[in-house]
């Protein structure tokens, strides 16, 4: 059994509890229109191109069709014709070609996992899967929780909730702990904005909750996206109604770190949406009225 | 009299010159004293007692001996025309006496060929130690007398030094009555009320003391201060522990008046190193109250020397490692922390006992010293590892000069394996090892007859009771300590070396070493491979760590079989901080990817400045292939955080974690680096060097160089505003 992944990233300390390694899968269900992590979208193999870092040195070129010199020197690349075989990254040096996205067994990942081990001990951390969205590898992603319990890590799952509940309940089972997005309540703006409709996400949560679930609810604030003063109106009615089961929840200030890689993925996006950190603590104020206590993620 | 000088200048010279014993010691005591007698005294702002080295060009350092600043002394002859044939006799006279005829004439040819290659050195200076200078505030100095007279009658026959011994306590009690006169005088046209109270306080202590005990810590503070700038200003050792017994009996704001006061002249003195909390043999914490009030001033006032340890044991409170982050928070890298379940087995490995190895605290940039019983060197030599593989890809010669420095260990081209190349590495490191103890100890055997120092003999047990100076072979433990710079480079080189010439045979030696040779000219490839490789010592990769532990291992292991002149063992270190770029500057082009003269070496024992990139807890798992106990000159490891990351909720248990992770591993020393915004924008012009400065972006946390250009002016931004 294999995993599609791009990363495993070592020292995260905003993604759960403590100090943890977060293992970042590819493919998601949804398309939100300002996804941070656009290279996690696709299962498949995907080659970022980060045309700033070329320098024009022509390593890269010569053995296929996809990379061309073009007339004012720059290295051309096209995209329709790439194989995704990697020779270019390989030979670029100057970091300016990546692979993204590779498969891997349950033990290649916990042979990196399980190094830092000690950390999660003295820090109540652990390993969180992240995507893209661990919903949609359920087979693998239950498994490697499972292995990473039998050696005594715990596991937390980020998601967007939109997945058969079968895998949630068996998460659950497994002891993870959820990092659940919430990215809206109106059923036409999620739509919009994420290309899905919230019924099963919210449907997921509340199971979740009624098992009582350790989970966190993470409410991902995109400035003239979904922090409307009706947007905000309906999540805070949507927390209140479940205040009772929730800790927290986690305001997830939207910042444009995705906008430059999807550039290099040659993906169109909306680069006009401003930093979300100036409206937090507005967002925060309405959102208290709930009754849930609401963190502001990094403070 | 030997001498009839008309001149009342260079007091320490006359009487020096004027002593006619056969004893270099007591020539030295009998200058110094006469020099207390003589030499202008003053207070400092807080009214602190200053001694000695005012008004004088011929003076004595603990570093330096007996020795001229010619600068000044030129700047005298010229200010007094009367003096100044009698001042140049002087001159001339006490030359053959100073500490550098001796060294340039005996040995610092040796020296300065191998040092000049930024390859090794040994001796050359004489060292950091922590004389117990605190006894004279808690027993006074008449006890001392006493203790002098009783060794005297015992070790007959060796009354020159005892003389050397009790000059120099003459000379403390001189200063003592100097200074009760000073304070009287300036009380009789001081109008200030409050330079009126301390005058009166500095009154009130010399009243007693120096000879007998102090009574509060006031008093202590001010003849603290006066033996610190006597014996020349070095570390003031486990301050929290020596002083807490004043601490106690005194009133609560009248003591942390003094201890900001002495903490300024620390500051303004730029002292190397004074140590906090830790265990005792029985694993008991030491902590208290004085603990706490320091940590709590630093962060306060932002205090940047002097240099700060602490010591975490298994049974350190959870407050205080809390209370340690907060003053980490505050951005001065303060406080140094320290292992003592690691350093005490260190310790015990060099001979000395369990009780004395708890007694340890840090001197010099970050040396491990037994207080008030040791000369542990500090620093004794330094080894570039890094040189030493250059050394050995061509047979023994120094690719940046072309001499002949090293061992000829072969040429790389006819080793058929790696095992032929990590041998002809281990010989030539054992080389440099040999000479650094060799050149230093033959420096030790000159030192104690040319260098002594009858000040430190007095605090410095051992000494008394065997009728021997602190540099001659007197304090109880005489360990010596080597350090190691330039660590991963040499690593990072042997992995390339293992991996791409011997596994992988992407490239031959004779095509590296003329690669190298070119420094990489014409080897663009090469060049970019080798830079480009994740086989990099920090990244927690297997492969690479294993070979870092064989070596490091190896290099301490080999010193701890080496005697000193003294009459211990050496033993190795790494705190190489500042100095490391001079390291990095001689290094020629190197198989890791490093041109010639890139002066980006590893500032501890972790990986070379942007090649780790995987975060702290990757460096910690690689160091942590090396073996702590080994080493007991001091082992350094410097993390650096972003102040965002470090000040957050999440900041305090993340730190705490990493800190207890790795020293419950076995780790040695930390220091955490809460990152300036100064870093940040080198960064961003040179992000080659800064692959894992990690920093925060909304609620992410992301590695610096991978954000766009906006975004890193950002943080930039907003980490000048923290600063602010």
């Amino acid at each position: 059994m294999t995993l599609s992944y791009f990363n495993i990233q070592k020292f995260c300390i905003h993604d759960g509890p403590g100090i943890r390694t977060t293992v970042f899968l590819k493919g998601c269900p949804l398309n939100c229109l300002w996804c941070h992590n656009p290279e996690s979208k696709h299962t498949r193999v995907e080659v970022m191109f980060h045309a700033e870092k070329c320098t024009g040195c022509g390593r890269c070129l010569g053995f296929c069709d996809a990379r061309k010199r073009g007339e004012d020197g720059r290295i051309i690349f096209d995209r329709s014709l790439c194989t995704a075989c990697g020779k270019c990254a390989e030979r670029c040096f100057n970091h300016a070609i990546r692979v993204c996205g590779k498969q891997g067994s349950i033990e290649d990942i916990l042979e990196q996992v399980r190094k830092d081990k000690p950390f999660y001990e003295t820090s109540g951390g652990g390993m969180t899967i992240s995507g893209g969205e661990p919903a949609m590898q359920p087979e693998a992603v239950l498994a490697l929780i499972e292995a990473a319990k039998a050696e005594g890590i715990a596991s937390a799952i980020e998601t967007c909730g939109f997945g058969n509940r079968e895998f949630f309940i068996r998460a659950h089972e497994l002891g993870a702990l959820f990092l659940f997005d919430i990215k809206g309540i109106d059923p036409e703006k999620h739509k919009a904005n994420t290309g899905v409709y919230p019924d099963l996400i919210h449907k997921n949560l509340d199971m979740l909750l009624e098992m009582g679930a350790k989970v966190i609810i993470r409410l991902p604030l995109i400035p003239g996206k979904n922090d409307s003063e009706e947007d905000l109106r309906l999540l805070t009615q949507f927390l209140a109604q479940r205040k009772d089961r929730v800790d927290h929840a986690d305001i997830m200030a939207y910042h444009e770190l995705g906008v430059s890689k999807s550039h290099q993925l040659g993906v169109d996006v909306d680069d006009t949406i401003p930093a979300g950190k100036a409206f937090a603590e507005g967002w925060r104020s309405v959102l208290r009225e709930s009754g849930v206590e609401i963190r502001i993620s990094g403070e | 009299m030997k001498y009839n000088f008309k001149t009342k200048l260079e007091p320490l010279a006359r009487g020096f010159l004027n002593c006619e014993s056969e004893y270099k010691g007591k020539r030295i005591a009998a200058g110094w004293r006469l020099a207390q007698a003589e030499c202008p005294i003053s207070f400092n702002r807080d009214y602190l007692p200053l001694a000695f080295r005012q008004g004088i060009a011929i003076t004595f350092d603990y570093g330096d001996g007996v020795y001229c600043e010619d600068e000044i002394f030129d700047q005298i002859v010229a200010q007094n025309p009367d003096d100044a044939d009698e001042l140049k006799e002087i001159r001339k006279l006490i030359d053959p006496y100073l500490v550098y005829s001796y060294v340039f004439k005996n040995l610092w040819t040796e020296q300065q060929r191998q040092a000049s290659v930024g390859w090794l050195w040994g001796g050359g200076w004489l060292g950091h130690a922590v004389p117990a200078l605190w006894d004279v505030c808690k027993y006074g100095t008449a006890s001392l007398r006493e203790k002098i007279e009783k060794y005297r009658e015992i070790n007959a026959g060796n009354d020159d030094f005892y003389d050397s011994l009790t000059y120099m306590v003459d000379a403390i009690d001189l200063l003592g009555a100097r200074f009760y006169n000073l304070a009287q005088e300036q009380l009789q046209t001081c109008t200030d009320p409050e330079a009126i109270e301390k005058l009166e306080n500095v009154k009130r202590t010399f009243d007693h003391a120096p000879q007998q005990p102090c009574r509060d810590f006031v008093e202590a503070c001010i003849v603290y201060v006066m033996m610190m700038s006597l014996d020349g200003i070095d570390s003031p050792g486990h301050f929290d522990q020596y002083m807490y017994d004043f601490w106690k009996v005194t009133d609560p704001e009248q003591r942390e008046k003094y201890l900001n006061y002495i903490w300024q002249y620390f500051e303004d003195t730029r002292t190397w190193n004074l140590c906090l909390s830790g265990s005792d043999e029985n694993g008991n914490d030491l902590t208290n109250d004085l603990t706490y009030a320091i940590l709590g001033m630093i962060r306060k006032y932002r205090y940047e020397a002097p240099n700060v340890t602490l010591r975490w044991h298994k049974n350190t409170p959870e407050e205080l490692m809390k209370v340690v982050h907060q003053t980490l928070a505050a951005g001065t890298g303060l406080p140094g922390l320290y292992n003592d379940e690691v350093v005490c087995t260190a310790m015990e490995r060099l001979g000395i006992s369990k009780k004395d190895a708890h007694t340890y605290v840090m001197n010099g940039c970050n040396q491990i010293d037994i207080p008030g019983k040791s000369h542990q060197g500090l620093e004794d030599g330094e080894v570039s590892i890094g040189k030493v593989l250059e050394l050995t890809l061509h047979n023994g010669i120094s690719a940046t000069t072309g001499s002949d420095n090293g061992l000829h260990t072969g040429d790389p081209v006819d080793f058929a394996t790696f095992e032929e190349f990590y041998d002809a590495f281990i010989k030539q490191l054992d080389y440099a090892v040999d000479t650094a103890t060799y050149l230093s100890n033959l420096h030790q055997s000159f030192d104690a007859k040319h260098a002594q120092n009858p000040l430190r003999s007095l605090f410095i047990e051992g000494c008394i009771e065997k009728a021997l100076d602190y540099k001659d072979r007197g304090p109880i433990y005489g360990n010596g300590q080597i350090l190691a710079e330039t660590i991963a480079d040499a690593i990072d080189s042997l992995a390339a070396i293992k991996k791409y010439v011997y596994e992988e045979k992407r490239y031959t030696m004779a095509e590296l070493i003329d690669a190298l040779n070119k420094n990489f000219e014409g080897y663009d490839e090469m060049y970019q491979f080798l830079k480009n490789s994740p086989l990099k010592f920090g990244n927690d990769i297997e492969y690479v760590d294993t070979i870092a532990g064989d070596v490091i291992n190896h290099f301490n292991t080999r010193l701890l079989s080496i005697e000193t002149f003294r009459g211990g063992h050496f033993s190795g270190g790494c705190s190489p901080f500042m100095r490391a770029a001079d390291w990095g500057f001689h290094l020629g082009a190197l198989p890791n990817g490093k041109k010639k003269g890139e002066t980006l070496a590893a500032d501890s024992i972790g990986a070379t400045p942007g090649f780790d990139k995987n975060g702290p807890t990757a460096v910690i798992n690689s160091c942590l292939h090396f073996d702590h106990t080994l080493p007991g000159s001091g082992f350094v490891l410097n993390l650096k955080f972003d102040k965002d990351i470090f000040v957050s909720s999440a900041g305090e248990n993340t730190f705490l974690s990493l800190w207890r992770s790795y020293f419950e591993r076995g780790g040695q020393m930390m220091t955490a680096t809460v990152v300036s915004p100064d870093e940040l924008i080198d960064a961003q012009a040179h992000p080659e060097n800064h692959a894992n400065l990690i920093v925060r972006v909304g609620g992410f946390s992301g590695k610096f160089v991978d954000l766009p250009k906006e975004l890193q002016d950002n943080v930039i931004a907003r980490t000048l505003h923290c600063h602010a």
